[in-house]
């Protein structure tokens, strides 16, 4: 019994704990910089290609920040590590608008009072079939219809009509929640 | 310990649901529930942390029982968890948390939204999505347990 409690509850020593934490720590900075550097940052306008890369670079920095420690202490030190530094990238993002314009950008006005911008859409890499694809998502049939179209940080465009309110259920991520 | 053992695998099983259960309470308590609103970096850091688990239930061990009986017991917990919340309804506000108020009357709610880590953009978006272009024409919006924020106009906004 005390040999299985031995197995279930190992743990590294304070240093290899620290290790965990320092390398955890770079792989992050590594990371994010990286994506932020060189890929995409709208979720929306992920194609395959990046969300296999995502998923490939998370497998790659796996054993540089555990460094193979199979101990139960030593993986959960690392979560906790990479959740701590996302309070604190979050935390950063809420009070410093210059880092969240630079990291997660700002919404871009599209369409104004129905007069197209496309030096924006040009810019922001929007075509003209993108945007009409927008608003025929919200039940506008044509510019002239709409109040505002905004490209939003998560790379879809949002409508605001002349008219009526259209109602529409937002693409949307679905959730981790079972049932 | 005999890696091919019935005891080993209780060893992963009973790991794995450790794991699982003081990640849950970390995520919960970094307050981010916000999968309805999920970036990028969101993205990263979820696979990032399941990767930083792995070893920690696994121990390494590629073979093949190990990680049934890890995945397996993340099924079953996850089809408990689902069972207790349809028995006792009041558990879902424990694990999944409340809805949240972050917009009355046209007016942001700053106390809420700082505790759920909502930015005054992230509602804007939400309201725009919903075809309004003003906080004005809000009359409540509500970040839902699933992160999602849901908008009600306002009835002057001529477009209840």
């Amino acid at each position: 019994m005390h040999r299985w409690l031995g197995e279930v509850f190992s743990h590294p020593d304070l240093l290899g704990v620290l290790g965990i934490m320092a390398k955890t720590t770079v792989v992050y900075v590594f990371v994010i910089v990286g994506l932020r550097l060189l890929g995409t940052r709208e979720l929306g306008q992920m194609t395959t290609y990046d969300f296999v890369l995502v998923v490939v670079i998370a497998n790659a920095v796996q054993n540089a920040m555990v460094g193979g420690n199979d101990t139960l202490v030593g993986g959960l030190v690392s979560a906790m590590t990479l959740l701590v530094l996302n309070g604190i990238l979050s935390w950063m993002l809420d009070h410093f608008s210059s880092l969240e314009h630079g990291m997660v950008g700002e919404p871009v006005v599209l369409v104004s009072d129905g007069q197209p911008r496309w030096d924006r859409m040009k810019k922001e890499g929007v075509t003209r079939e993108e945007l009409l694809e927008g608003l025929h998502e919200h039940g506008v049939a044509g510019l002239e219809d709409v109040r505002m179209a905004v490209l939003e940080v998560d790379g879809s465009i949002s409508v605001v009509p002349r008219e009526a309110r259209i109602h529409r259920a937002r693409r949307r991520v679905r959730g981790l929640r079972t049932s | 310990m005999n890696e091919s053992g019935l005891e080993f695998l209780t060893v992963i099983a009973v790991r794995t649901i450790i794991v699982l259960v003081v990640l849950t309470a970390g995520i919960r308590i970094s307050g981010r529930r916000r999968i309805g609103e999920l970036n990028l970096y969101d993205l990263v850091l979820v696979l990032v942390i399941a990767n930083a688990v792995q070893n920690a239930m696994t121990k390494s061990s590629g073979r093949i029982t190990v990680g049934l009986v890890a995945a397996g017991t993340l099924l079953v917990i996850g089809w408990l968890v689902a069972k207790a919340i349809g028995r006792w309804p009041m558990l879902e506000g424990r694990l999944m948390g409340t809805p949240t108020v972050v917009v009355q009357s046209g007016r942001l709610i700053h106390r809420n939204m700082r505790h759920e880590g909502v930015t005054e953009n992230e509602v804007m978006a939400a309201a725009r999505q919903q075809g309004l272009a003003r906080l004005h024409d809000v009359k409540l919006a509500v970040l839902e347990p699933d992160g999602f924020i849901s908008v009600v106009p306002a009835e002057h906004s001529g477009q209840g």
